[in-house]
């Protein structure tokens, strides 16, 4: 019944479906997702310049909550970055040990494809001749092989010597642990704590390796997956987690592992992109903590500034919106129908894009068959001062 | 930089350290108690007085214990607000600013604050103080000359930071001028807790002769002087509305301006000799006046905190936001270029915004 009278109001606002989100953060569903257009034409320049100029291939995107990093970060991961062969990872307030960060990427490959990448793209390098016949027999053939357990040891050496001459490190130790990770696949499916950490026991990582030993990751996803490079995509670094302290052992971690990461992307070899998303505190305590990794990181070439909605990149955000919604052959396309033409929403919404979506949610939600079309602007005044209560103006994250 | 001076334990004598972290509001019913009496009290008296009458010392402690009455009386015999007369207590009424602190009714009991006279006055026995001069406040003057006067300091100080270290054990504070380039570190267990207690509370938080926030790295704290008297001033040209005017005026010409709270301690608090409170006075006229026109801009606390050591310097560092009593800290706030302070044109005020579509 309520079903019902939902769909009778959709219908009433010709609309299919509700294109706004409750609580909006990040990429909206079922309709196409662009950034105002000056912010994406900024961020392909910089991507164009860093992709044939030296130096660090890393963007810091610097907003408020609600300003649309997350969007701009899964408009890349989905839309540019496959464009351009690079495979990107999007990671969400990873934690700030390198290990999180390792943990993560390889979780989301799983240790199975991963041994596969390896298998298949150091295998036919492998130069024991008996040995060549069951690289070529295939992966799966090889973990289904009776004798697997048995030429575990033998196929070690030749598919870490492989493993160097096909370029995805020159370290005999990371091409060792590379190997290993191919021949414990069956036996232990996943990776833990230990594979990354030094020091502990069975710890395929050597102390203070970690980086090189990441970077040899990144170089067998990479081509594995016949990208031209990789891209780590991290949203919200400076939220780690809910704590509300963070003890000097984590505050040393965020630091490091940031430093590794831009110290990734510096390397050419690795074709390693990076885009942090930062609060503007977050960006301006990095800088005071690490000087030497501001000086590295800021500027035009690296920064991208997210500024308030415009109010017509506001208006085009509406209207991309619900002309997702329209059913076909409505004649209302291209029309902020059944918002009014012009939109009363005070500057803190209207500038705001988790606002406004916030706002147009709950005005197509609350209204009914008694509602004036287009919405009127005491109506829509109205909404917004339910959602935005004039004496709590705190954007809270993700409110 | 200028020769540093160190205070050791055993070099000078202790009973220059004998500053505490008492309340003035105590200290004022204490001298107004010893002051409606007609000849003194001897000490022991004072004691019982302060029981009898339940006078209030401190929010913390209704029942002052012993030690925490000798602090109220040594302080106001330290400061000359108490003479001694053989054995009895006596107001010392040849000084102006006691016959000043006599005319005002004391705070009522449980009330911890003063009136802007009555700090004024507490003020000016503090800085007429040698000790308290040499220890502290002659730090923040820009010359070796000593601070005057009360004016003097709040005109003429230039700010000064402190950082605390410690190694095998031992705890050292360095007050370093950040002008003059003077350092003036402290080492022992009397002139620490006496001087970064004692007179440093006083002056921020007592008297409102100073404030201070942490500056982030390493631990350093700066503390600046600031000028008096700001609740006596209301109105349009008040301290607050002047702050309202410099944030309006340093607007871009953007639709939104974006303000950093930090930078804003620094360019306007600092700068102008004014509390952060004003500052955040006025970012609550502006959120009063222009809900829909001010967007604040949370941090992460745990970033914020990031290079904090202790919890009291966790407290320090997060004096560079700004708070309203139930939200997160908010690093910087976005003022929008419609805002102003005549707030009587309605239209401006409740239509607020409308979007033209364009086709």
């Amino acid at each position: 019944m309520k079903h019902a009278a939902m769909s009778d109001t959709l219908n009433k606002l010709e609309l299919e479906f509700n294109p706004f989100e409750p609580a909006a953060s990040g990429a909206p569903l079922g309709s196409e997702l662009v950034p105002p257009t000056s912010l994406a034409e900024r961020v392909r320049d910089l991507l164009d310049r860093h992709r044939t100029g030296p130096g660090i291939k890393a963007i810091v995107v610097v907003g408020e909550y609600g300003t649309g990093k997350t969007c701009l970060l899964q408009w890349l991961h989905e839309r540019v970055l496959p464009k351009r062969r690079i495979k990107s990872l999007y990671f969400d307030n990873p934690g700030v040990q390198f290990y999180d960060l390792a943990n993560a990427l390889l979780r989301a490959v799983g240790r199975k494809d991963f041994a596969k990448f390896i298998w298949e793209y150091a295998g036919p390098y492998v130069e024991v001749p008996y040995q060549r016949s069951l690289f070529q027999r295939g992966f799966e053939e090889y973990l289904a092989s009776p004798n697997r357990s048995k030429s575990q040891s033998d196929i070690a050496v030749p598919l870490q010597e492989a493993v160097m001459k096909v370029g995805i490190t020159t370290d005999e130790q990371i091409a060792h642990c590379l190997a290993r990770i191919v021949t414990d696949a069956l036996r232990k499916p996943y990776f833990e704590y230990r594979d990354f950490i030094p020091r502990q026991s069975g710890s395929l990582v050597a102390e203070a390796e970690e980086a090189p030993y990441f970077g040899a990751i990144l170089k067998v996803l990479s081509q594995g997956s016949g990208a031209e490079g990789m891209a780590f995509l991290i949203d919200e670094f400076e939220e780690i987690g809910l704590q509300k302290r963070l003890t000097r052992r984590a505050a040393h971690d965020y630091l490091a592992t940031l430093k590794r990461l831009i110290n990734l992307a510096q390397n050419e070899e690795n074709n390693f992109w990076l885009v942090l998303s930062m609060t503007p505190d977050a960006y301006r305590r990095t800088r005071e903590l690490e000087p030497a990794l501001a000086e590295r990181l800021s500027g035009q070439e690296h920064e991208i500034r997210i500024e308030p909605l415009a109010s017509e990149a506001a208006l085009a955000l509406m209207r991309t919106r619900v002309d997702a919604a329209r059913a076909k052959g409505s004649g209302r396309s291209g029309s902020l129908f059944p918002f009014p033409d012009e939109i009363p929403f005070g500057p803190t919404t209207f500038n705001n894009p988790r606002r406004l979506v916030k706002a147009c949610f709950s005005a197509i939600a609350r209204a009914d068959h008694r509602t004036t079309l287009p919405f009127t602007s005491d109506y829509l005044r109205e909404v917004e001062s339910g959602l935005y209560p004039s004496d709590g103006r705190e954007g809270h994250p993700k409110s | 930089m200028k020769q540093s001076q160190v205070s050791r334990a055993g070099s000078p004598p202790p009973s220059r350290y004998w500053m505490r972290a008492v309340s003035f509001a105590g200290l004022h019913r204490i001298l107004n108690a010893v002051g409606d009496t007609s000849n003194g009290l001897r000490a022991k008296e004072l004691n019982e007085l302060v029981l009898e009458r339940r006078v209030t010392l401190t929010a913390r402690n209704p029942r002052p214990k012993p030690t925490t009455l000798y602090h109220y009386r040594n302080t106001l015999l330290r400061l000359r607000a108490l003479v001694r007369d053989g054995r009895s207590l006596h107001t010392n009424t040849d000084e102006p600013a006691v016959r000043g602190l006599l005319r005002l009714p004391a705070p009522a009991n449980g009330d911890q604050s003063l009136s802007d006279a009555a700090r004024e006055h507490f003020a000016t026995l503090v800085l007429s103080n040698d000790q308290c001069r040499t220890l502290f406040f002659d730090l923040f003057m820009p010359s070796d000359e000593s601070c005057a006067s009360v004016s003097d300091f709040r005109e003429n100080g230039t700010p000064v930071s402190w950082a605390r270290k410690t190694s095998s054990g031992a705890t050292e504070v360095l007050f370093e001028n950040e002008t003059t380039g003077r350092t003036v570190r402290h080492t022992s267990s009397g002139s620490v807790p006496a001087i970064l207690y004692g007179l440093r509370y006083w002056a921020r938080d007592e008297l409102k002769l100073i404030d201070e926030y942490g500056r982030g790295v390493e631990g350093r704290v700066l503390m600046f002087p600031v000028s008096g008297r700001h609740s006596a001033m209301a109105g349009h040209d008040s301290p607050v509305m002047q702050a309202v005017r410099y944030l309006l005026d340093r607007r871009n010409a953007d639709e939104w301006t974006l303000f950093s709270i930090s930078d804003l301690i620094v360019d306007y608090c600092q700068a102008r000799r004014q509390p952060r409170a004003i500052l955040f006075d006025a970012i609550d006229w502006l959120r009063r006046e222009w809900p829909y026109h001010i967007v604040l801009i949370p941090t992460s606390r745990a970033l914020a905190t990031i290079a904090a050591a202790s919890p009291q310097q966790e407290i320090l560092e997060l004096r560079r936001y700004y708070k309203s009593s139930h939200g997160p800290y908010i690093s910087h706030l976005r003022l929008h270029e419609d805002a102003a302070i005549d707030t009587e044109d309605e239209t401006r005020r409740h239509v607020r915004y409308a979007q033209q579509a364009r086709a």
